[in-house]
């Protein structure tokens, strides 16, 4: 006989699998990451229900609910809404919790924990609350980080920044990004792993990149449109009991963690990282001054902002934030310096054609050579630079940067790389520049080779040519103009869990769920040496056999017929039910 | 939040608007903790540093006052970051001193951590003899100078309240027949005499030497000046006698050709570093009398060597006078702990707006190379172009039209390489002057060349530093030291004495166009630009 326990466990597994098999994905991964499930030995999503139905998966579903709803679930008192909240953690259905999930939750009901937490529970003070000045500069200061992320975004979407397997950038990686962004206090490893937290980069390969359609919006937004969707995003990465916990107690560790341990009865150390993530990421975003919460992050976190209704948000960030500026001084020394918060897309086009030395309330950028020479790359032309910086300059242009934009301009694109059969073609504009090259020893290693008048050949790649002869103070382009990004997909750091679900799931798409299911009992049924009754379809009709089964292989079924004392095999096709003996 | 001048970006750089009404109070206030980093025409950039936070609180100044002028004059709040580093820093300074007890100096700590922390490292710990009773810790005799770098390197800058020695007296006083000290030489003057030891920034041409003199009259004690070349050192000597009391029996020369030794001493850098059997040859120099006063001319060149004489010349009062403390080898914190904090600067175009030193117009002129040039360039190895496109004989003819264009000026033709500066004087008609020329035959044509009996000289990088030569106002530099910021400051620096017809200087350079010369010059140029000055670039073939 399959024990009552046995059989729960089949019925919760056959729920479960439904549930995995039907979900969403996302809400499925979501769970799986929470639930954190063995996957070793996982071959079909009967396993993985197996897997969830373990004692501590479900501690770590149960771990999410609160003291109040960890107390409901041991009652078997859940309302809708919880009922639904455990649905999405996989450890119920719509109508009710599997009995697995209840036992849990009476055991830890019945270590005493809840009782004496609610009986000493201190009365909440809340989070401390800047003051509107001091929220006021930490406004500010989240504005000024919101645009050197921008910054490392720009710089990441050049040359992702590697990173080693703990998850720091490689001695390689800061070196560059110390050199393309500019001179801060930052903490570049913060600034990284915050641009991770957000939907605008991944990690992938090694590699910190950009996620290129995030990106594209991300263009287009404002400096505080930025704010507001970033603070967005920063709420919807707290988990609710997070934010519960921080609306009500002081955002110092100490006090968090006291709360937390107060109210997540079963764990609290899974929110803890969370937690830790909310406070740095919202010091970043100027939501906190010192340990003083500003009123924008209660804003985020209540009910009106869970809700996606910004307004009290959008408020206090459009009564404090300074105003933006779209202007800028050119100095002869070949700095521009916007006295002010400069404005995102002419601050995008200042990066475009300069190198940022200093953001702050301010921005400083210096032009050079180097910087017109990309900015001309990038499919700008001479006049329309000198248009750009006309239009928002609050000074007259200085002679020798015109000089500078004019002389590169004129050069531009006077050697041109392109493929041709399988060959990387180099073309000079001018006999006398044909013959230079020919001779430069910078462009050696690339062993250009006259072909036609003015043209060279090499088995360098077309990409790695131009790095050459730009390198060598070539003006080189590529014949075709600036190459296309390429849209990557969209991955997240969950993936494996990602690619089990699927894989599981393209599995038991090709075997019916009932086959499936019949198997799934009468392995549990051997393994646990079991007695059931057998239905098999017989041509005059269905039979019932009693059997201690002993083996299911090669499509049979092998068991001890407990009326007949007799071995029978019986084919699985034909079996068409499987239930208790007797 | 007032709309100040000031905007204090986190990266602890603070950007001044010069047209705002409040700028002159604020870049005063400023000058006290932040070191001017860029003075271009709309927007000054200074950076608050350590070492400028310690010079401020050297001079007596606490962290609030320093946070309450930013926050008093700022546009925007203060970074909290910046603000607590403000504090931090300042609180660093002082916690450390170096005290006289008897002829024993001992470093106290007030917190005795910091002690602990300090005399833990080893290299710390070798200059320090025994710890006392108190505490303290005994200094060796001749480690003041090197403990307080060492002390500078960990972060815990020691207040040296040692003193000085105040040296054997010399009556010297100024001579003042129709002359006086410009309000701001008196400015440096006192702020260098109360702060003890310390350095002096001033535009070249804007009377450096006669903050020194203005300084040995307020000492007045035996004194040492240490400059970089002999004729340096005779112009130093003639300007003591012409401002000073003092007359030529009261000055000696301690250069290669003469080994004087009186009151008031005038000796080369390298003199003072040259070796014999491996030993510094002339170190009886530094106690052959009682110092009460050693003036470092161009303290930015100051070499190695001389660092290390002078942590050994920590008891007697410092002075270092530059115009650019831009060290190409980033030894500025050694002069911080060596010589002494800045104890006064001003931008150069403040001094120049004011008629002090002449207005000047600098030129980028850019060369193309002739086809067999290029060919040759580009076949070169990198160490070869720099030479190739500098010395560029393209450049001949241009300066041949520059001369022409300014027929009324004296002109200086300056340069880095011997053969092209030869090739320049036969090919013109004009005398060069370049290392290998006499002392007594340079200082023949600088004095031609004054009284204008010569009109064009081509000199070499001897004629970089301290050679005084007011009428020089065009120059036109074919070839310099790589990109050198300072080498550039200081030959724009021999046109900036005010000329007597009022006339503004030209500084030309020629620049050969798509080479390293190029590169080399838009680095040259940068610390000028960011003082102030313009400049146009113009086609050779435009003249």
């Amino acid at each position: 006989m399959l024990s009552p326990e046995a059989w729960y466990a089949v019925s919760s597994a056959l729920s479960l699998v439904n549930r995995l098999a039907g979900h969403d994905e996302e809400i499925l991964v979501s769970a799986l990451v929470i639930r954190a499930p063995k996957t070793i030995g996982v071959r079909d999503l009967f396993d993985l229900a197996e897997a969830l139905l373990a004692p501590a998966s479900i501690d770590q579903g149960l771990a999410r609910l609160r003291k109040d709803e960890l107390t409901s679930v041991a009652a078997e008192d859940c309302d809708v809404k919880l009922l639904a909240a455990c649905d999405a953690l996989l450890l119920g259905d719509a109508d009710h919790v599997f009995p697995e999930v209840l036992s849990r939750a009476q055991y830890w009901i019945a270590s005493g924990g809840v009782d004496s937490c609610i009986a000493g529970n201190p009365p909440h003070d809340g989070p401390k609350l800047a003051t509107s000045d001091d929220a006021a500069v930490a406004l500010h200061e989240g504005l000024v980080a919101i645009t050197l992320l921008d910054d490392l975004l720009t710089a990441v979407t050049d040359v992702p920044a590697r990173v080693n397997g703990t998850g720091t950038l490689t001695k390689a990686a800061v070196a560059h990004l110390e050199a393309v962004m500019p001179r801060s206090d930052i903490d570049l490893q913060t600034f990284v792993t915050w641009s991770t937290l957000t939907p605008l980069a991944r990690l992938r390969h090694g590699a910190v990149e950009v996620v290129d359609d995030q990106m594209r919006a991300w263009t287009t937004m404002t400096t505080l449109e930025r704010w507001l969707w970033l603070v967005a995003t920063w709420r919807d990465r707290i988990p609710a009991a997070g934010r519960r916990i921080l609306l009500s107690t002081a955002w110092t560790s100490d006090d968090l963690e006291a709360t937390a341990e107060r109210e997540l009865i079963v764990s609290h150390a899974w929110i803890m990282p969370s937690l830790a993530e909310a406070l740095t990421t919202g010091r970043l975003l100027g939501l906190l001054r010192g340990e003083r919460v500003s009123p924008a992050a209660i804003d985020a976190l209540s009910d009106a902002g869970s809700d996606g209704d910004d307004a009290a948000l959008r408020m206090f960030a459009t009564t404090h934030a300074p105003t933006e500026t779209d202007s800028f001084i050119v100095q002869h020394d070949l700095s521009i310096i916007a006295p002010g918060p400069l404005s995102a897309d002419v601050s995008a086009r200042l990066r475009g054609m300069s190198h940022v030395e200093s953001r702050g309330m301010a921005s400083t950028f210096r032009i050079s050579a180097d910087s017109i020479s990309r900015a001309l790359a990038a499919d700008n032309d001479g006049s329309a630079l000198l248009t750009f910086l006309t239009d928002h300059s609050l000074t007259p242009l200085p002679q020798n940067l015109v000089y500078l934009i004019n002389d590169l301009a004129a050069k531009h694109g006077s050697v041109r790389v392109s493929r041709v059969a399988g060959r990387t073609v180099v073309e000079a504009a001018t006999d006398q520049l044909a013959a230079v090259l020919a001779v430069d020893s910078n462009v050696r290693h690339l062993q250009l080779t006259p072909t036609l008048e003015r043209t060279f050949s090499t088995a360098v790649e077309p990409q790695a040519a131009i790095n050459v002869l730009v390198e060598a103070g070539y003006p080189a382009i590529p014949m075709d103009g600036p190459v296309a990004l390429e849209d990557t997909p969209h991955e997240t750091p969950d993936a494996a869990l990602r690619a089990l679900v699927r894989r599981l799931r393209e599995r038991d798409e090709d075997v019916p769920m009932d086959a499936s299911w019949l198997k799934r009992q009468l392995d549990l049924a051997i393994r646990n040496k079991e007695r059931v009754t057998v239905t098999v379809q017989m041509p005059d009709g269905e039979r019932d056999f009693e059997l201690e089964v002993t083996a299911l292989a090669n499509g049979r079924l092998r068991g001890r017929d407990l009326r007949g004392a007799v071995e029978r095999t019986l084919p699985l096709a034909a079996i068409t039910a499987v239930s208790p003996a007797g | 939040m007032p709309d100040g001048p000031l905007i204090v970006q986190s990266d602890r750089t603070v950007l001044l608007e010069v047209a705002h009404p409040d700028a002159t109070t604020v870049r005063h206030e400023l000058a006290v903790f932040a070191e001017l980093e860029r003075a271009p025409e709309h927007i000054h950039t200074y950076r608050i540093t350590r070492l400028g936070l310690w010079n401020a609180r050297a001079a007596g100044h606490t962290a609030d006052e320093v946070l309450g002028t930013l926050e008093r004059h700022a546009k925007f709040p203060v970074p909290s970051s910046v603000s607590t580093d403000i504090v931090d820093t300042m609180n660093r300074f002082g916690r450390l001193s170096i005290e006289r007890d008897g002829d024993t100096l001992v470093l106290r700590g007030d917190n005795p951590s910091i002690l602990t922390e300090v005399t833990k490292a080893a290299k710390v710990r070798d200059l320090l003899v025994d710890q006392r009773s108190d505490g303290s810790y005994e200094i060796a005799a001749w480690a003041r100078g090197t403990l307080k770098q060492e002390l500078v390197n960990l972060g815990w800058p020691a207040e040296d309240n040692a003193g000085f020695r105040p040296g054997a007296h010399k009556e010297i006083s100024l001579v003042n027949d129709g002359w006086h000290l410009r309000h701001y030489q008196e400015n440096a003057v006192d702020h260098f005499l109360s702060g003890g030891s310390g350095v002096v920034v001033l535009p070249c041409g804007a009377g450096k030497t006669l903050v020194g003199v203005g300084t040995m009259a307020k000492a007045k004690t035996d004194t040492l000046i240490l400059v970089t070349n002999t004729v340096s050192a005779r112009q130093w000597r003639d300007e003591i006698l012409k401002r000073t009391n003092l007359t030529a029996a009261d000055v000696g020369e301690y250069s290669g050709s003469i080994k004087e030794i009186k009151a008031v001493t005038i000796a080369t850098y390298q003199i003072l570093t040259a070796k014999r059997k491996g030993e510094f040859a002339h170190l009886e120099l530094l106690d052959a009398l009682d110092w009460g006063l050693v003036i470092y001319d161009e303290v930015h060149l100051l070499p190695a060597p001389v660092f290390k004489l002078t942590a050994e010349l920590q008891a007697r009062r410092r002075l270092g006078l530059t115009a650019t403390l831009i060290r190409e080898d980033g030894r500025e914190s050694d002069v911080f702990s060596l010589i002494g904090p800045k104890r006064f600067d001003a931008p150069w175009k403040e001094i120049e707006a004011e008629g002090f030193i002449s207005p000047a117009v600098c030129v980028e002129i850019r060369i193309d190379l002739g086809s067999d040039e290029r060919l040759t360039y580009a076949a070169s190895t990198d160490k070869e172009r720099y030479r190739l496109a500098a010395t560029s004989p393209t450049k001949l003819a241009v300066v041949r039209k520059l001369i022409d264009r300014h027929p009324d000026d004296r002109i200086l033709v300056i340069g880095q390489y011997l053969d092209q500066l030869a090739e320049l004087g036969d090919a013109l008609g004009v005398p060069e002057i370049t290392g290998a020329t006499p002392i007594d035959e340079r200082e023949r044509l600088f004095q031609a060349f004054r009284v204008g009996e010569i009109r064009v000289l081509v000199v070499s990088k001897v004629a970089n530093f301290s050679i005084d030569l007011p009428e020089a106002s065009v120059a036109i530099q074919v070839s310099g030291a790589f990109g050198s910021r300072q080498e550039e400051a200081q030959r724009l620096g021999r046109l900036l004495r005010p000329k007597q017809d009022g006339r503004s200087a030209t500084f030309y350079t020629l620049v050969a166009r798509d080479t390293v010369d190029q590169d080399y010059a838009q680095n040259r140029q940068r610390f000028l630009a960011e003082q102030g000055y313009t400049y146009d670039i113009v086609d050779a073939s435009s003249l």
